[in-house]
């Protein structure tokens, strides 16, 4: 179990090196080790420090948050103004919708925009967006936390909102927790950190984390594994609230996460069986589309080895169609090419309907793993 | 002076006079005028005879008495009346709360996963407050009424025995019974009444036809479950059990008939019962398959939870009338009514009850509930025709009934895992 100290220690170094880095005035992206052949670094363009972006799935236009939000295409260098600063951003699979939550007092307004900018929908919902993703071309999962500050701590709330884009989006309450006084304390960044979620490639589950704060104990996140369309949930492990939380592996049957404090852990989450570490906390991770490669805490890893490695402050988010990578730091936004993965390593089952049965049967315990499992082995991949 | 002297002397002399009967009690001139015919019938009790006064039973402490906390139950009856105590203890009577509402472990024949439901699974503390379903469904004024009158026969003698009267006369009368022994869900009284027994016993009186007491409570015993084969609820006793006990009650028949005759008389009830039997459980497995595909309406989840189960299906003897689905109703009145009615009918030799008011109604409940399962599965199919080509949707609800069925013990491990594997197999 991590311990609130492992990651307090791990914080202050961090932004220590980070504010050294940025009182040099630095445009440079650090790194240590040497590219490996083939793989280059460029800036794309100055962003607001912790402020959202995201790929569009052809990769070759960036969300992103440069002096005011805008869609920017690093090729042609210019970029199409969409307004205020969002919390969040997703682009939809078929890339026609960006969809954007801009935070105002305790709530959020999602919007979606075309890809020429136009407001094409909008909705209110209660409490600050950390997520957004969209599970189809028609349905846009949102979570959000609300903070209510009591005499005796703060209830903290994590929804998922599901929204077709019109009317009202649906809500589903997943975690509430009324915390300590110190906790409630903490700055707000740091209690919205603790409700995201990861969807699975198949748009069927999502990993999610959940605020414990038992007394006498350090606070923890545990991370949860839900299926939206049966509703059955299971905790898959646990970890320091500093946690980035879990993503999905290109096949949706393992997940990687990061335990906040020491390492992160490829894992089978049905069968509960760790398959692989890296020696680094995982409080910021990304994984590429085909898995190769892994991006945690600014480390950069080529088939679990290590690569090279980035500033431990700086996100990254890969390209959908892969080769890319994006990686936001001090600053700026930075594009890592050349990382290139087969496409052998992106295969899944054909005959998705009937995967996506057989997940939504394990999750609600109709049919055991190992039944899973040969079932799933049975089909061809696509 | 005179006057004074005589007015002392005849106020010594009453007094002496009573003081046999009243053995020093500062209660009778009190209550002769407030509770006057609990007085009455004390003064001419066996009790009043060997000199056991109010205080005796009733305690010093007026207050408690007054408040209604010195209860007279066979606590206080018990010391003096060992032997009874004991047979009670031992007897249907001696557990009537129990099956009522307190603990069934005693009881003999019992689905141990009764447990659930006074105690948290593992634990042998009760859960405060749990008592019986249908008990737990009435309001106070009902439940005492209509469930304590009779059910506290466990631990007050007064339940026949009556409160202040010691007549033998009045307990060996079957209208003792019938306070409790009539009515839909087990008329014995009126079944004993309107068989030949109870015909002797009215024309030729009872050294020819016999009463409750004579075959129940032989020799004043009072264990009046001697010789019964059978729960409560009308599950047979497993035959190590069973055996003895129909000894014994061909040995009470035996004192009147030839033993053949008594033999086969009660294997014919038997063969009654076990008929009777199927037939509910056929009528009980329809519904646990309703339930598997979600066709009950409503569903348990539907409804007002169940007091001991929440919102699991109940069928056994802690299921509802009330707050339930019409075809569970059904299945109440069949278990509950008919199917008592039909088997005791024949133990007591009451064709009538037996056949018309017992077995005609199984046999018609069973016939409703087919049809209101048809009905129901029938409309069931409606909401889902426009999913009649998505296999998924029904293969998922074969999954869940197979699950519900291992689940309840239905059905083998090995036979749920031979039919997950067809689902799997047709699963395109």
């Amino acid at each position: 179990m991590p311990t609130y100290r492992h990651c307090r220690t791990f914080t202050i170094a961090s932004m220590l090196v980070t504010a050294v880095i940025l009182a040099a005035g630095c445009a440079r992206l650090p790194v240590s080790g040497a590219l490996p052949v083939g793989v280059a670094v460029a800036r794309v363009t100055k962003v607001e420090a912790a402020s959202p972006f995201a790929w569009d799935p052809g990769g070759t236009k960036i969300a992103l948050v440069s002096g005011s939000f805008a869609i920017h295409d690093p090729d042609a260098d210019n970029s199409l103004p969409l307004g205020a600063v969002p919390s969040a951003v997703a682009w939809s699979p078929d890339g026609d919708h960006l969809a954007a939550a801009f935070p105002h007092d305790k709530d959020a307004t999602l919007r979606i925009f075309n890809t020429r900018g136009a407001l094409l929908s909008e909705a209110d919902i209660s409490g600050h967006v950390t997520k957004l993703a969209w599970r189809s071309e028609d349905e846009l999962l949102v979570a959000a936390v609300t903070i209510d500050q009591l005499s005796f701590g703060a209830d903290i709330k994590g929804v998922l909102y599901r929204w077709k884009g019109i009317g009202k989006p649906a809500a589903t309450t997943l975690t509430e927790t009324t915390v300590r006084p110190f906790i409630a304390r903490w700055p707000l960044e740091t209690l919205y950190h603790t409700f995201t979620f990861a969807l699975s490639p198949l748009g069927d589950e999502i990993v999610y984390t959940r605020l414990q704060d038992p007394p006498a104990f350090s606070p923890y996140v545990k991370i949860c594994i839900r299926n939206l369309g049966s509703g059955a949930e299971q905790e898959a492990a646990i970890a320091a609230v500093t946690s980035a939380g879990a993503v999905y592996s290109a096949d949706g049957e393992r997940i990687l996460y990061g335990d906040g404090a020491n390492a992160s852990h490829w894992l089978d989450p049905w069968m509960g069986k760790e398959l692989a570490t890296f020696p680094t906390p995982g409080r910021t991770i990304a994984l590429s589309p085909g898995n190769r490669y892994a991006l945690i805490d600014g480390r950069l890893y080529r088939d679990g080895k290590e690569m090279v490695s980035f500033p431990a402050t700086s996100e990254g988010a890969f390209a959908p169609a892969g080769g890319r990578l994006l990686l936001r730091y001090g600053g700026n936004l930075y594009m890592i090419s050349g990382l290139s993965e087969p496409e052998t390593d992106k295969k899944v089952p054909a005959g998705s309907e009937r995967l996506l049965t057989l997940r939504k049967w394990r999750s609600e315990g109709l049919i055991s793993v190992p039944d899973y499992q040969s079932a799933r082995e049975r089909m061809p991949l696509q | 002076m005179k006057i004074l002297i005589a007015r002392l002397t005849l106020f010594a002399i009453t007094t002496l006079s009573l003081s046999h009967q009243a053995a020093a009690e500062d209660c009778i001139p009190c209550h002769r005028e407030k509770t006057p015919a609990a007085v009455r019938q004390w003064e001419t009790s066996a009790h009043a005879r060997a000199k056991i006064g109010c205080e005796k039973c009733h305690g010093s402490n007026h207050d408690k008495i007054v408040k209604g906390e010195a209860k007279v139950d066979m606590k206080v009856c018990g010391p003096c009346h060992q032997k009874a105590l004991r047979e009670h203890k031992a007897s249907r009577h001696g557990m009537g709360l129990h099956s009522g509402w307190g603990c069934t472990r005693n009881l003999t024949n019992r689905d141990p996963g009764e447990c659930r439901f006074c105690h948290e699974e593992g634990s042998s503390a009760p859960l405060s407050g749990v008592q019986c379903a249908r008990f737990l469904k009435q309001t106070s004024e009902m439940g005492e009424i209509g469930c304590n009158y009779c059910h506290n026969v466990e631990s007050s003698c007064a339940s026949c025995h009556t409160n202040h009267n010691t007549s033998l006369a009045i307990v060996r009368d079957p209208n003792s019974c019938a306070k409790c022994h009539m009515g839909p869900d087990h008329p014995q009284w009126e079944m004993w009444q309107t068989s030949l027994h109870g015909t002797l016993n009215a024309t030729a009186g009872i050294s020819t036809g016999p009463t409750c007491q004579t075959c129940h409570m032989q020799q004043g015993s009072h264990n009046v479950s001697v010789g019964i084969t059978m729960s409560s609820g009308g599950v047979p006793y497993p035959s190590k059990q069973a055996e003895p006990a129909r000894k014994e009650m061909l040995q009470v028949c035996g004192q009147c008939h030839a033993p053949e005759f008594a033999r086969k008389e009660l294997a014919r009830g038997d063969a009654v019962r076990s008929q009777s039997l199927a037939i509910v459980k056929e009528a009980e497995k329809i519904i646990w398959d309703l339930y598997d595909h979600g066709l009950l309406d409503p569903m348990p989840d539907q409804r007002p939870d169940h007091p001991l189960s929440g919102k699991k299906l109940v069928t056994d003897n802690q299921m509802l009338y009330e707050d339930t689905s019409h075809i569970e109703r059904l299945l109440f009145k069949m278990k509950k009514y008919d199917y008592a009615r039909t088997i005791k009918g024949a133990y007591h030799q009451n064709p009538a009850y037996t056949h018309w008011y017992g077995n005609a109604e199984l046999k018609m409940d069973l016939v409703d509930i087919k049809a209101e399962a048809s009905r129901l599965r029938e409309r069931g199919k409606t909401p889902a025709a426009g999913k009649a080509g998505n296999g998924s949707a029904s293969e998922e609800e074969t999954l869940r009934a197979l699950k519900s069925k291992v689940e309840r013990g239905a059905m083998s491990e090995e036979e749920y895992a031979a039919e997950k594997k067809k689902v799997l197999e047709r699963l395109k």
